[in-house]
């Protein structure tokens, strides 16, 4: 024991001596899933805050100081992702906290963060827990009962009167949505005539599918991400279910893992902006996006994260210090124009915003239907 | 014992209280920070699961795919308990919480365990498997536990023990540390107790350590319950640890995890646990780095090992630091008491003499398998002192028989009795309790187990201490195994076998692995040996003293013997009187000679009349 101790002091020391700065510079930490079946999110993440911070950089950083995210994978895992909050506040001594990604690890990390009083925003942990009791906590994402509030009120617009549900009991994303869903639609008067559940990382839903077709609904309520949904489009295609399938924003990754994409003129989802409906930052962040990776970006975490760079940035601009009370009550008061649409926090940390429901044409591009506002 | 020893031992056990109050202060002074204090943390807890996986998979030899199962009850268990108990001290109640996170894991390994060990190898791994995804799928759609969301905000140690963040970091640093050295210790000396020794018996050979006198189930049960036990208390740890929980996090992946330290670290070697659970905790971290790259470099240090290294780093042995229980145990008792401890020897079973009436007979004995008839009308019985053969040509039914008198098999048919009660129906290790022991056609000896431990095995049943006096080394124990290791070198050196008495088992030479089983059965203090074919395999001049030992343990042991054999000369040697077995039925019965000149005996054999020669090897 004696020994390992000595070595793990050793390493880090070493540690220690290699992240020694060369100049002085503002160090944020970035907690994402970077690796594993969830990295879309978390690269999606990465880049778009990256590209802030590029830009910020190229203008001359904050004071003339420059701004460096340090990247942490959390492997989706919890107990790494906490760990690696230790070490991003520890060892690399950052001054605020740009993550994590999926809710699970955002709670580790938040316990932890809560303890140091760390300002920490999150792009894209969508469960209402996340922020309650968590004064220096925030997100720029909506969360997952304002979804279902919207999709219940747009499914309400469309004069649906009987709808189906399927979802997903193993993710707490999915039956988050699910439940408030349920609750929304039971005060609009909207009927569930079917509801089907599946078993995380189930790839076969055929059964649950024919029960639905055999319901009959007008539409179906899929909360789900979309590699799962990429499953389910194809084999509802399969047995002829030929209804609206809409989901929540999770489902917007759908392009990366579906084969035909024809089948994803059936998808509606509420998103976090869209183009046709942004303003100026909006078409900025997406040229620049399109130069920096050659790619428009698939999912819309890249364009939060953009926006928690912001954020988080602009706060420490106007508190003048990298002092924690003082950024966290800067963003608590921040009104900035971000790519999402302008930001403010409300008493629960969370920002106000509107949905955006949006459909794909027969080749996969994002169409944008309409704008529903709280 | 020797000064130097002494010395050693000093240093040994000192260096857990020294690396503890180094640690602790280097912790409370905030001089390693929460980064490495959590690293710390994460390597302690994976240590008690590893080396409690170790007392399942690699002293059991049970693979267990579910270990994170057991980890996960404790650690929901433990989670719901703090958070419903905000008013009390959270110190009490982090104590009540990890014993109940405990205690209910140890119940579900319980309750897992009766019907799972039934089983072997891999079917007990497909359930164990089977077990951990249900404890998550269920955990995952239980409302107490937070379904897939997951349990949050659970008070976390490194804050809520104390005002300072570095104090409650530090106590957190001993809670978990001195957990962990009780942890280890326990298994340690549980596995050097007549309780571990009995597990591991049945890891080497469970029909032998069975036919020993070991109640194989029990052990299994008790392995078992007590690794659960570990686990849950681990996850408690781990629940106070991070302050959330996630059935994601308890998956398949997670068993897999721990098992692959305790493959790497050696099956069976609990320092090798500890080390590879330090390696691959801290590695991946420590290889952060290196980003992309670590998850290759880590899997890579994994092939390499097993390629190099298959049996683990420490195979089943242990590094020399585990002297220190021993001594620590010593000490305390030269230190504190002072007193010499008389050796306890084993008791000796007490049978009624019986002279006239024999000591085992079969009435009508016989067994079917489904329309297959191996043994039917077998009427046998054996006086006291009594040395008797039991041949018959290949496949006559000589080791069903064996295996119907020692309960391997139920009679179909008939009775046993034993001593003047019937034992039909009983298990295998209450025979041998009872009086009947047994060696077998191919050896079974508990190879890696040194000559001495094989006997001291068969001294099980003789020894009264219960697993929480071996774990504690309570003066039971001591005076116990002082005597048994004194009767189990006395018969040792009746077999003239004492100087290889630290040697393992499977180094020995053939004749002397034979002798080895021999001596073992003895240990159980029988009545009945039956001896199973004792001279295959042994030339000419092994043979001759096998027969001398057979013949000299009658008189000293006072045992009536049954034995098959296909060496004549062996039989018509020393056998007073011989049965003849054929398809199943005894179809001759006297001395020697009688036998020789019985036509049906020569008939069964060749198949035709008119041998004459006495001593042919008639196989």
């Amino acid at each position: 024991m004696k020994k390992l101790f000595l070595i793990l002091l050793s390493l880090a020391m070493i540690t220690t001596i290699l992240l020694v700065p060369a100049e002085e510079v503002i160090k944020i930490g970035g907690i994402g899933v970077l690796t594993g079946p969830n990295a879309t999110y978390g690269l999606a993440v990465k880049n778009g805050a990256d590209l802030y911070i590029e830009e910020l950089n190229n203008a001359g950083g904050i004071d003339g100081k420059k701004v460096e995210v340090i990247w942490v994978d959390s492997q989706g895992d919890p107990a790494v992702g906490q760990q690696a909050y230790y070490r991003l506040v520890e060892n690399d001594e950052v001054v605020a906290i740009l993550g994590a990604v999926l809710t699970g690890v955002t709670n580790a990390v938040a316990d932890a963060a809560v303890e140091d009083g760390i300002p920490m925003v999150s792009p894209s942990s969508t469960a209402y827990e996340v922020t309650t009791g968590r004064p220096n906590v925030f997100r720029t994402c909506f969360i997952d009962p304002f979804q279902s509030v919207m999709i219940a009120r747009y499914m309400k617009s469309k004069n649906y009167k009987n709808v189906a549900a399927l979802y997903d009991t193993g993710d707490d994303y999915s039956t988050g949505l699910y439940e408030t869903f349920v609750d929304e639609c039971g005060k609009l008067g909207l009927n569930i005539i079917a509801t089907e559940a599946a078993a995380f990382e189930d790839v076969d839903f055929k059964a649950q599918l024919t029960n639905i077709k055999n319901a009959n609904p007008e539409a179906l309520f899929l909360p789900y991400y979309g590699a799962p949904a990429a499953h389910i489009l194809k084999q509802a295609d399969e047995i002829g279910l030929n209804v609206p399938f809409i989901g929540a924003d999770g489902i917007s990754s759908i392009t990366d893992s579906i084969s035909d994409t024809s089948l994803l003129t059936n998808v509606i989802y509420s998103d976090h902006y869209n183009y046709d409906a942004a303003g100026e930052v909006a078409l900025q962040f997406l040229k620049g996006y399109e130069e920096k990776y050659g790619e428009p970006p698939t999912v819309a975490f890249s364009a939060t994260a953009y926006d928690t760079a912001l954020v988080l940035t602009e706060a420490i601009k106007i508190a003048g210090t990298t002092d924690f009370a003082a950024v966290v009550d800067a963003v608590k008061n921040i009104e900035v124009e971000g790519v999402t649409g302008v930001i403010t926090f409300d008493d629960h940390n969370d920002p106000i915003k509107s949905a955006f429901f949006t459909t794909f044409d027969a080749d996969g591009n994002k169409i944008f239907l309409e704008r529903v506002d709280p | 014992m020797a000064k130097n020893k002494t010395k050693s031992y000093t240093i040994n056990s000192f260096a857990l209280i020294i690396t503890f109050i180094f640690a602790y202060a280097l912790i409370s002074a905030g001089k390693i920070n929460n980064y490495y204090s959590s690293m710390l943390i994460s390597v302690l807890i994976a240590i008690i699961m590893t080396v409690s996986l170790n007392l399942t998979t690699g002293l059991l030899g049970q693979l267990c795919l579910g270990h994170a199962g057991f980890m996960s009850v404790g650690a929901y268990t433990a989670g719901i308990i703090t958070k419903s108990l905000p008013d009390m001290p959270f110190g009490l109640s982090l104590t009540i919480a990890l014993m109940a996170g405990g205690l209910i894991a140890a119940l579900f390994g319980f309750l897992i365990g009766m019907p799972a060990l039934r089983l072997k190898g891999d079917y007990l791994a497909i359930i164990t498997l089977g077990f951990g995804e249900i404890i998550r799928v269920v955990i995952q759609n239980l409302t107490i536990t937070g379904g897939p969301a997951g349990l949050t905000r659970i008070p976390r140690m490194s804050r809520a023990l104390a005002e300072s963040p570095k104090e409650s970091a530090a106590i957190q640093f001993a809670i978990v540390y001195w957990i962990m050295v009780i942890v280890v210790t326990s298994i340690f000396t549980l596995g050097r107790s007549r309780h571990g020794r009995a597990i591991i018996s049945i890891r080497e050979n469970e029909v032998a350590a069975e036919a020993t006198g070991i109640p194989t189930t029990y052990y299994k049960l008790l392995a078992f319950t007590f690794a659960a036990f570990f686990a849950g208390i681990a996850g408690g740890l781990h629940a106070h640890q991070i302050g959330m929980l996630t059935p994601k996090y308890f998956d398949f992946n997670k068993s897999i995890e721990y098992l692959v330290m305790v493959v790497l670290g050696g099956m069976g070697s609990i320092t090798g646990s500890i080390i590879s659970a330090t390696v691959l905790v801290t590695l991946p971290e420590l290889l952060r780095d290196f980003a992309a790259w670590r998850m290759v470099i880590y899997s890579l240090t994994l092939v390499l090992m097993m390629i190099f290294r298959p049996s683990g780093l420490m195979g089943t042995k242990e590094f020399s630091l585990t002297a220190t229980v021993d001594e620590l145990e010593a000490l305390c008792h030269r230190v504190f008491k002072r007193k010499e401890r008389k050796p306890k020897l084993p008791f000796k079973p007490h049978y009624d003499v019986w002279e006239d009436q024999p000591v085992l007979e079969t009435i009508n004995l016989g067994i079917q398998f489904g329309g297959l008839v191996a043994a039917e009308n077998i009427n046998i019985n054996l006086k006291d002192n009594e040395i008797v053969g039991l041949i018959g040509p290949n496949g006559a039914g000589k080791t069903t028989v064996f295996n119907l008198l020692t309960g391997v098999y139920e009679p179909t048919q008939g009775d046993i009795i034993l001593l003047g009660n019937s034992i039909k129906g009983r298990s295998t290790h209450e025979i041998t309790n009872n009086g009947i022991a047994r060696t077998f056609q191919n050896i079974r000896l508990f190879k890696s187990m040194t000559v001495l431990e094989n006997i001291k095995v068969a001294f099980h049943t003789r020894m009264r201490y219960s697993p929480l006096s071996g774990i504690i080394r309570s003066d039971e124990y001591a005076s116990e195994e002082h005597g048994i290791d004194i009767r189990a070198r006395e018969l040792l050196r009746v077999f003239d076998m004492e100087d290889v008495a630290d040697d393992n088992a499977d180094s020995l030479p053939y004749g002397l692995q034979r002798k080895l089983e021999i001596c073992r059965a003895l240990a159980s203090n029988p009545k009945v040996l039956l001896l199973d074919e004792p001279a295959a395999g042994m030339n000419a001049t092994e043979t001759q003293e096998l027969m001398d030992t057979i013949k000299r343990i009658r008189t000293r042991f006072s045992v009536a013997i049954l034995l098959i054999e296909h060496d004549m000369k062996l039989v018509m040697g020393i056998c007073e009187r011989i049965y003849v077995l054929n398809y199943g039925h005894i179809i001759a019965e006297g001395t020697a000679n009688e036998i020789a000149n019985n036509q049906d005996v020569i008939t069964a054999y060749l198949g035709m009349a008119q041998e004459d020669k006495e001593d042919r090897a008639l196989c």
